[in-house]
């Protein structure tokens, strides 16, 4: 079931002075299923802020369909969402716990005590309880900035940057939370540059430049033309010349390991291990990480 | 380091150009520009403030005064200024009791004092002192007794007025010989006047107003007059005056009241 | 109305921890208690000026803090990238900008006792009486604060903080004097200007029903049609000013 379908989404940026146009989004589509975890990549000016911003209303689009939990009107939708921004700031006066029981009660939610301590554990905030958000570092304004994404219940949570700022156990910990609301049946949506964190926890990815879709799938589908080289082992083959034509071989402990980069000759080499008389001990096919795929597709 | 020197140096310039400078400018012309500000300027850019600028103008004002009364006694915008005041607060009563009289007494311009009190009277009709306050430039700066007794008279009308102030009106109104008004007053002044005192002032100068018809009488006549009737009937009084509790009689150019038991 | 009231809670807290209260409370002292100075200067005139000068302080803080704060409330929100996480939430603009204006009123309610309060110390210090009779100027200047709270919410939707502060500040003083375009109407022979000026006089808040300073410092009476004049006038020109200004709320972007 799609709770997010965006069709042809447009947003140009005009300066009223200069009369210049800038174009943010031009003709995104994306869908997301209910209970995904989806990544969305792209460089800097790709578009992913503007596509967060008209799917939370913060900005509307200049043209294009964009339908969210059924309501074309991303203002209807926003009880059921929940929203980080990117690089996130709050009201410096008030208190992780003030915080956090406020923008609750814009849910129409009224917290208890052990509740707000509850979800500052999450995050590792119940110590700061009465610290004031303006002496905030920005890890902990970016822990705090998550804490009140889901503050409200929301079936989908989108989250701008959500690992910006961070250390690493503290990425680890925003991480394992995202899992954790996907677990309970949370779509989440995220925009990240840290790609290797991007790998290890969604289910889809979506790669936008220059305000449309690149690319969308699983990771392993993205990733699936992606061989760097086929690393082959085996053994009990005297004669190695004929495999010297297809890449480097290296001997260790009576182990051949053969180095393909033309994942196409990998049937060939078989054949010929068995030819041989020798016994194949292993495939690997070593793929590009998510980051120089990334870094391909920016460059077609 | 040179910035705070900088800066001490235009401090330095700034205390010499307030001091120095203001004196380049004459005197008549300084204050000219201090007093410029038109009645309609001023009211229509207070904002609702009119209360708090009108002290501080009579502040300004009393300045304004006490220099130039240690200096040359020349006060030419004093009724401007007290103007600007009863404009922006027409209730700010010292204005046209204390205000008009310095006008007329040190500014020496008894119209223009009387102008202010017009308009005193136009916003606060029910205020005796500003009547009085108009019957006392014209009995003492005019020297026009009758017009003085007519705001006497008006003012002791008012609610609150003291009963004094309608003995000014009697007593300048016999000034300027007006016998009529004179008895008329006297015989207020005993209507309103609950201590036996001011009765008995009231009832002696009716009286004495009596003795003096008659003495003229005589004087004109060569004859004296035998009661109050032949006196009235020859016109030297306008009428017979009654008081509740006593009469008048006249017997051998002698007043005599008669209280009734 | 929950969401409303909580809005209306953090605007308040805001304005309190950001230390104007005592800022405010501060020099309104020191002013205040000044006013001692006009005792020797004021030709037997003290109680009156004092009186004319304490209310007219209390007004005047008013006026800076409803302008100061008013005109900085929205474009704080936008500056700070507060506004983000607001309006991502299900806020509506009516909401958002209704607690707004009722977080900035509390902080003038609260401002006006204060200095009040003040101003009586002061004047039983130096005066040896405290008129009670002031007390109804309050009642007046709370609904003049309403509608000008209104007002500079009103043009902080549209204009810049500094824009907003200045337009306020001169709309405050023509406000007051909105009964000289009445006049002007039936002076002027030019008929289309004499409409203009006409819907000028009706459009532009008519201030001049909330100043009974003189009234109250005369002990004039005060009829109850100016009490219910005050009430009815601010409440419902408020309320289209709030309206207004939610709908241009509502078409603003946060980019």
């Amino acid at each position: 079931m799609k709770i997010l379908d965006i069709k042809s989404l447009v947003r140009i940026y005009r300066s009223p002075f200069l009369m210049k146009k800038s174009v943010g989004l031009d003709g995104l589509d994306m869908e997301i299923e209910k209970g995904e975890i989806y990544g969305l990549l792209g460089p800097n000016g790709a578009g992913k802020t503007t596509a967060l911003k008209i799917i939370t209303g913060l900005i509307r689009p200049t043209s294009g369909e964009i339908n969210i939990f059924g309501q074309s009107d991303p203002l209807r939708a926003r009880d059921r969402i929940g929203f980080l921004p990117e690089n996130p700031s709050f009201y410096p006066h008030l208190t992780g716990g003030e915080l956090l029981r406020f923008y609750a009660g814009l849910y129409s939610k009224n917290l208890s005590t052990d509740e707000i301590n509850e979800k500052l554990v999450m995050v590792g905030l119940d110590k700061d309880i009465n610290k004031r958000i303006g002496g905030y570092s920005k890890g902990m304004m970016q822990r705090i900035g998550v804490v009140q994404s889901i503050i409200g219940d929301p079936d989908f949570v989108i989250l701008d940057e959500p690992l910006s700022g961070l250390d690493p156990l503290g990425r680890r910990e925003i991480k394992d939370l995202i899992v954790e609301l996907n677990k309970k049946g949370k779509t989440v949506l995220f925009s990240s540059h840290i790609l290797s964190d991007v790998e290890a926890i969604c289910s889809r990815v979506g790669i936008i430049i220059n305000g449309k879709m690149k690319q969308v799938g699983t990771v392993r589908d993205i990733m699936k033309g992606d061989v760097r080289y086929v690393e082959i082992e085996f053994e009990g083959v005297k004669n190695l010349k004929s495999f010297g034509k297809y890449g480097d071989i290296k001997i260790k402990n009576g182990v051949n390991y053969l180095r393909v980069d033309d994942e196409k000759n990998k049937d060939k080499i078989i054949n010929e291990i068995i030819k041989n008389k020798g016994k194949l001990l292993s495939v690997v096919p070593v793929k590009n990480t998510l980051e120089e795929h990334f870094v391909r597709v920016i460059n077609e | 380091m040179k910035r705070l020197l900088l800066v001490l140096v235009l401090i330095v310039l700034l205390a010499l150009t307030e001091k120095k400078g203001l004196k380049w400018i004459p005197k008549q012309e300084r204050e000219e520009l201090l007093y410029f500000p038109s009645n309609e300027f001023v009211k229509g850019t207070t904002g609702g403030f009119d209360l708090i600028l009108a002290d501080f103008m009579w502040i300004e004002t009393g300045s304004y005064f006490g220099k130039h009364h240690r200096s040359d006694k020349s006060y030419p915008y004093l009724y401007h200024m007290f103007d600007i005041i009863t404009d922006l607060d027409p209730k700010f009563i010292p204005v046209y009791t204390l205000g008009t009289i310095m006008i007329a007494t040190d500014a020496r311009e008894s119209d223009l004092a009387l102008k202010l009190l017009d308009k005193g009277m136009r916003d606060n009709p029910d205020l005796w002192q500003i009547p009085f306050t108009k019957g006392f430039i014209y009995y003492v700066h005019n020297r026009q007794p009758l017009k003085a007794s007519k705001w006497f008279l008006l003012a002791s009308y008012k609610k609150n007025a003291p009963e004094r102030v309608g003995k000014f009106a009697t007593w300048t109104l016999y000034k300027s010989k007006g016998v009529e008004v004179t008895l008329l007053l006297y015989l207020r002044l005993y209507e309103i006047s609950s201590s036996e005192i001011f009765r008995e002032k009231a009832i002696k100068g009716i009286a004495k107003v009596l003795l003096d018809q008659s003495k003229q009488f005589h004087e004109d006549k060569g004859y004296k007059v035998k009661s109050l009737f032949e006196l009235y009937k020859a016109g030297y009084l306008p009428f017979i005056p009654e008081i509740p509790g006593g009469s008048f009689r006249l017997e051998n150019e002698k007043v005599i009241f008669q209280q009734f038991q | 109305m929950n969401k409303i009231l909580i809005i209306a809670e953090n605007t308040f807290k805001e304005a309190i921890r950001d230390k104007i209260l005592l800022s405010i409370a501060i020099i309104g002292f020191l002013l205040l208690a000044s006013s001692r100075i006009f005792i020797p200067i004021s030709i037997g005139q003290a109680s009156k000026i004092i009186k004319d000068f304490g209310i007219s302080l209390v007004e005047i803080f008013g006026v800076l803090i409803v302008i100061f704060v008013g005109s900085r409330i929205f474009h704080q929100e936008i500056e700070r990238k507060t506004i983000f996480s607001i309006m991502s939430k299900p806020v509506s603009s009516l909401e958002f900008v209704t607690g707004k204006f009722l977080g900035l009123y509390y902080l003038i309610v609260v401002v006006q006792f204060l200095l009040f309060a003040i101003f009586f110390l002061f004047s039983k210090l130096y005066l040896r009486t405290i008129d009670i009779y002031l007390l109804n100027v309050l009642y007046f200047f709370l609904f003049e604060f309403l509608l000008l709270d209104a007002l500079v919410i009103f043009l902080s939707c549209f204009m810049s903080p500094l824009t907003s502060g200045i337009v306020s500040l001169l709309l405050f003083f023509i406000a007051h004097l909105t009964f000289y375009l009445r006049t002007l109407t039936q002076i002027l022979k030019v008929p289309v200007l004499a409409v203009m000026l006409n819907f000028l006089y009706y459009v532009l808040p008519n201030f001049s029903v909330f100043n009974i300073k003189a009234t109250v410092v005369y002990h004039l009476p005060i009829t109850i049609n100016s009490y219910l004049l005050a009430f009815s006038y601010s409440i419902l020109y408020s309320l289209i000013l709030i309206i207004f200004s939610s709908f241009l709320y509502s078409r603003k972007e946060f980019v």
